[in-house]
């Protein structure tokens, strides 16, 4: 069945849909706890573990330990924060593939083979005037609580972080809130006018381009965030995707992310932007598969890093349209 | 998909340990570790290395870069990295670049304090 992934702003349905899932998945006993976990991983992935304390994990927080894990590997030949899921061209199919899985768990907690994750269009957002952009309808009580603070109230009032970031390690803490903590580290959402640089606003811009990480203007790395078109004082700042973690703070600043639900609407967003681009470029990817000299692991059939669910690679969803379509890709 | 079949099916991949791993299998901030090109040293406690490579005018650029940081005396968990403009990176905040070590350490401390969130349980089973 193909479902169609809506704006989360513009669908009320949509919206209790994905919040139903979110709850449910965030309640739902993996049957495993940090110490089992520990146990699959000490010989896969040797020196990566979980720190902290002993606890039962629901499938919510196991995406989180998938992040995060994937996070954790660089790649080779390696390159400054190039890992197996960001900071190269294996930036979008992989969390393609994780967004798909959320997708299908969802679909299965909400008893709806048509549940889709939602998108947050938050260029719409970035233009609005700064003062208002923390307190736009995303982050009332009935779509994802506030943007300050401990989430304490609305639909998201019981989501428990169980897993976060410390540094470079995965920490098991006592349950607690999730946190947000926008505007904090950066004033302002990414615009529609970025969106379109992104996309190279008509001009042709390559998938990606060697050396394939966070140096290379190609749409990839514009749309991760890593390149600043335009530095105030020559400072440069996060953009696009990057720019979202950090203006929204709090849980989505560290490597376990994934534990905010804003998290998925801001991938879906970008994916979605990815989608408009093959719109006008065509399904092409780069790096090809067997070039010599690009990383392994972001090459078109390299195998994608997989915890849950079995492993695709990035030729598997280039084409995703026979499982989700955008109800709108004017993304700029 | 049916929602009574639970997560079982979707959790397989996990309790074999994964699917799609690099036959090296190196982890960002593991103390110690060194990756086989060198462009990552994670050398001591506290203590990183990037490797800053390019050609300019058919000449070969090498610029390395260690960082050894402490807090109140502490090593710093995990690395930092110079990225090609100069920039530096953390991993533990994976989507910040911010000009300069002292302001990314400043970003340490306010998102992470300096202690540890708890006692480390596992640890204690898998040291």
């Amino acid at each position: 069945m193909t479902v169609t992934r809506q704006n989360i702003l513009m669908s009320a349905a949509a919206r209790d849909r994905f919040l139903d899932g979110v709850v449910a998945l965030a309640q739902e006993d993996a049957g495993m706890t940090t110490s089992d976990v520990n146990g699959f991983l000490a010989d896969s992935v040797p020196g990566y573990r979980i720190h902290g304390k002993v606890q039962p994990l629901t499938t919510w927080d196991l995406f989180v330990l998938w992040h995060h894990l994937t996070m954790s590997l660089p790649t080779t030949p390696s390159r400054p924060l190039r890992n197996l899921a960001h900071g190269g061209p294996v930036f979008c199919p992989w969390h393609r593939m994780f967004l798909l899985r959320m997708e299908e768990q969802l679909q299965r907690v909400t008893g709806d083979a048509s549940t889709a994750l939602p998108y947050w269009d938050w260029a719409i957002d970035g233009g609005r005037h700064p003062a208002d952009q923390p307190s736009a309808p995303l982050w009332q009580a009935d779509a994802l609580g506030g943007s300050s603070g401990d989430v304490v109230s609305g639909r998201l009032a019981g989501l428990q972080v169980r897993l976060e970031g410390y540094g470079s390690q995965l920490w098991s803490v006592d349950p607690r809130p999730l946190r947000r903590n926008a505007t904090t580290d950066i004033a302002t959402l990414p615009t529609a006018g970025d969106v379109r640089w992104a996309l190279g606003e008509g001009a042709d811009v390559d998938f990606d381009r060697s050396q394939w990480d966070a140096a290379s203007d190609a749409f990839r790395n514009r749309l991760e965030g890593w390149l600043d078109p335009a530095p105030v004082g020559g400072r440069l700042s996060p953009q696009l995707h990057n720019r979202v973690h950090v203006w929204v703070g709090g849980d989505m600043s560290p490597g376990s992310s994934p534990n905010d639900p804003v998290f998925y609407l801001n991938h879906c967003n970008v994916d979605r932007i990815w989608e408009a681009w093959m719109g006008w470029h065509g399904r092409s990817y780069r790096p090809v598969a067997g070039d010599p000299a690009a990383p392994d692991g972001h090459k078109l059939d390299d195998p994608l890093v997989a915890l849950l669910g079995a492993s695709l690679k990035p030729s598997d969803v280039l084409d995703s349209t026979a499982k989700y379509r955008y109800d709108d890709l004017n993304v700029g | 998909m049916d929602e009574a079949e639970g997560p079982g099916a979707l959790l397989a991949s996990l309790r074999q340990g994964g699917q799609g791993l690099p036959a090296t299998r190196a982890v960002h901030g593991m103390h110690g570790g060194h990756d086989v090109h060198g462009a990552l040293d994670h050398g001591a406690p506290g203590t990183a290395t990037s490797v800053r490579e390019t050609t300019h005018d058919g000449h070969r650029i090498r610029i390395e870069t260690t960082y050894t940081i402490t807090i109140d005396g502490k090593p710093l968990e995990g690395h930092l990295e110079v990225l090609d403009n100069g920039s530096v990176h953390y991993h533990g905040l994976p989507n910040y670049a911010v000009p300069s070590a002292v302001d990314l350490v400043r970003l340490v401390i306010d998102h992470f304090g300096t202690e540890p969130p708890g006692v480390d349980e596992l640890g204690e089973r898998h040291p």
